[in-house]
């Protein structure tokens, strides 16, 4: 039976590959996808990034205390389909951190029938700026799905391509936006449209479904990846922007 | 349950409810308003792992309105809602029991019973909805067929057929819950098939029994666990939490073995500890006879509710309750390959004219908890009657499959594992098909190839089909074993 699992999650595999027009998911050349970006390319340094353990960035209640949010960086993924997604490829070559954000309800309040269940149909963008080069890296993360942590909005990240090496650390800013409401023009597949019914009508202010997004901001090292603070501890740097006095949101940027 | 020896269990129910609301929306003229909700269906699918509750309710204030999946001001007669929330935690990834589940395309077909054709049909996705009560769920408003009529839909009977596909562009670890049927669906996972009427309030079952639940999820805990290659634990997992209820479950007569295969199976004993390669056999047996033992104990329970219900009307309710779950764990392995020959024809076994389970099921244990609240016994009696007649129309179709597998099986383990299925099902119609011991032992234990042929095959499904037709079961619920002649190796 294991077995069987382990062709089906093959067959899965090569059929996602087949349809990006790799025919190994490592051997990928960055035209499998035009849409990765293919910047600051340095032949002469390591592939990739050494993430010791995961790294928790931010672990805070947002949004008046309604939800939990987990921002967390872990070794590169592999993930089995789809490969490409809004935004470009999920596992680019040479990816070497893995950003994702955990949303979990603390109470049955705000939508949310039971605590713990997963924050879905938001729309979550992460921009990750090299300090010492100034550039950065746009993406969205996509609502993703395993065993070991169930539901994540997340993305494989190539930082030592794309942004390089530094010395001084990346700050990290994710923002996370309410879902598309049906009728909206910038639905997608995992913001298909929500209809808020009557009794959720004007109570959306200072939640997730609010209109003003909710902004996480941190940074981390190069020396934090490889030797990570003991998680649960929060962040290794320090969010910015503050709880915002009845915003209801933890940490709205100014 | 089916699939416990090769997937993880997940819970799903479903609810589609049709619930009150503000009246924003415009209410047909041709529709009755409900003055309060009704629920259609609560089921537990696919695999038992999901919870489905379908209700309907008078129109409501959504913003935006959609009507038949269509964002619109268009009339509508009421508002069709579907929970999907898993129903144990840590199933699909989706964190506690109860959790909804989300990024599914959840695809709704009405069919109008009394007016066939074209006009009598309407199909489209529902829509994610938010509300404060309501939680996340899946819902539109609908206009029922024929959306052209004038006559008020509550005068209709319509079939519901709900299906669930997951969403085209998430993505899945490569961990990833390989046989999810939430994340890996290929093909459209069948929710819902039921029929439903808008007029009177009909009453369901209450949320499934805490106490079956359990025994389900053990009897998962020590599949899995057996095929991880942990024995003891499972042996462990089956003593502390299964064992006794299996015991007193067990069927008097002549095969009372139920326990013995179980522990035969987790002992890696059978033929004298020759599991065969794969421990096929093993495997086969522990599911096997893991299904008889939830078959066992449903038919106890609807013993249990019909004594009880002139006495103790909340205790024949509870047994129901548990007959209600015992029921989806006996037949949560055949939901896939019986609804599935429903919808598209069967993957290399015989055809069943009327294959379904689920929708039959649903309206059994509908009409049974609608007799005990009314405390009309001829009506349990009819409902206890359907409800086990499924249990054994899912035993004799596994006989027939597996049979059918075996003798077109290459690898001789595949065929020893094969034959163990097709005698474990055929062991737990003994009661009914009335001491077939000869013709299933003389032909099912038997592990010599050359004994099991077409011919002795399809006597065992002759004796099985003159003992459940008609008392049981149509002609057309039961394989024809002359099916099994052109199988060939």
């Amino acid at each position: 039976m294991i077995g069987r699992h382990l062709w089906a999650t093959a067959a899965l595999l090569g059929a996602t590959l087949a349809a990006a027009g790799c025919d190994d998911e490592f051997a990928c050349q960055d035209d499998c996808d035009a849409s990765v970006p293919d910047a600051g390319r340095d032949a002469g340094a390591p592939a990739t990034l050494v993430v010791a353990a995961p790294l928790v960035l931010v672990e805070r209640p947002i949004a008046g205390g309604s939800v939990t949010a987990r921002l967390v960086l872990e070794p590169a993924h592999g993930v089995d389909a789809p490969a490409t997604l809004p935004g470009g490829f999920f596992l680019p070559p040479a990816a070497d951190l893995f950003l994702a954000l955990d949303l979990r309800s603390t109470s049955a309040v705000v939508g949310a029938r039971v605590p713990g269940e997963f924050a879905a149909w938001l729309r979550v963008d992460a921009v990750v700026t090299g300090l010492d080069q100034h550039g950065a890296l746009r993406v969205p993360l996509s609502p993703v799905v395993g065993i070991a942590d169930g539901m994540r909005y997340a993305r494989n990240l190539r930082i030592r391509e794309d942004l390089g090496l530094s010395g001084a650390g990346y700050d990290v800013r994710v923002a996370i936006r309410r879902p598309a409401w049906a009728g909206d023009p910038d639905t997608e597949a995992s913001s298909p449209g929500l209809v808020r019914e009557a009794d959720i009508l004007g109570g959306e202010t200072g939640t997730l479904l609010g209109e003003v997004a909710t902004t996480l901001t941190t940074h981390f090292t190069l020396e934090d990846l490889a030797t990570p603070p003991s998680a649960g501890g929060g962040a290794p740097g320090t969010p910015s922007g503050g709880a915002t006095a009845g915003g209801g949101q933890g940490y709205i940027a100014p | 349950m089916h699939t416990r020896l090769c997937r993880r269990p997940i819970a799903v129910v479903i609810t589609v409810l049709l619930g009150p609301g503000a009246h924003a929306a415009p209410r047909s003229p041709r529709a009755t308003a409900l003055p309060a909700p009704v629920t259609v269906a609560q089921v537990l699918a696919p695999g038992g792992t999901l919870r489905t509750v379908v209700t309907v309710t008078d129109v409501a204030a959504d913003h935006p309105v959609v009507v038949n999946g269509v964002v619109g001001e268009a009339e509508a007669d009421a508002k069709l809602r579907v929970l999907l929330e898993t129903a144990a935690p840590g199933l699909h990834g989706l964190g506690p029991a109860g959790a909804p589940v989300p990024y599914q395309r959840v695809h709704a077909r009405i069919e109008n019973l009394q007016h066939p054709g074209p006009d009598g049909v309407v199909e489209f996705d529902l829509r994610p909805h938010v509300g404060t009560r309501a939680g996340n769920t899946y819902a539109s408003h609908v206009r029922l067929p024929p959306v052209a009529s004038s006559g008020d839909p509550a005068g209709y009977e319509y079939r519901l057929l709900l299906t669930a596909t997951p969403a085209p562009e998430l993505p899945l670890l490569a961990d990833a819950l390989p046989a999810s049927p939430v994340w890996r669906a290929a093909a459209p996972v069948l929710l819902v098939d039921v029929r439903m009427r808008l007029g009177p309030l009909q009453h369901l079952p209450r949320r499934p029994a805490p106490e079956a639940l359990a025994l389900a999820a053990s009897a998962d805990r020590v599949s899995g666990l057996f095929l991880a290659d942990q024995a003891a634990a499972a042996r462990d997992e089956y003593r502390a939490n299964l064992r006794p209820w299996v015991r007193a479950s067990e069927p008097a007569g002549p095969w009372t073995d139920v326990d013995a295969g179980i522990v035969a199976a987790l002992a890696g004993q059978v033929h004298r500890g020759d599991c065969g390669a794969q421990r096929g056999e093993c495997l086969r047996l522990l599911e096997g006879s893991l299904l008889r033992a939830f078959l066992a104990g449903a038919l106890r329970e609807l013993d249990a509710a019909q004594a009880a219900l002139a006495t103790a009307p909340d205790d024949a309710s509870a047994a129901w309750d548990r007959a209600y779950v015992l029921h989806h764990a006996a037949l949560a392995p055949f939901h896939g390959a019986m609804e599935q020959a429903c919808l598209a024809g069967p993957p290399g076994a015989p055809p069943l004219p009327t294959c379904a389970l689920l929708a039959p099921l649903e309206r059994a244990f509908l009409d049974g908890a609608n007799a005990i609240l009314d405390g009309v016994a001829p009506a349990l009696g009819a409902a206890r009657h359907a409800a086990e007649a499924l249990l054994y129309k899912a035993a004799a179709y596994a006989t027939c499959a597996a049979s059918w597998d075996a003798l077109g099986a290459g690898a001789d383990a595949a065929f020893q594992a094969d034959r163990v299925r097709a005698r474990i099902h055929a062991r737990a119609l003994a009661h009914v098909v009335g001491a077939p011991a000869d013709t299933v032992d003389g032909v099912l234990a038997a592990r010599d190839r050359a004994a099991f042929t077409p011919t002795a095959a399809a006597r065992v499904l002759a004796q099985q089909r003159a003992g459940l037709v008609p008392t049981w079961l149509s002609q057309d619920d039961t394989c024809d074993p002359t099916v099994l002649a052109g199988v060939t190796p």
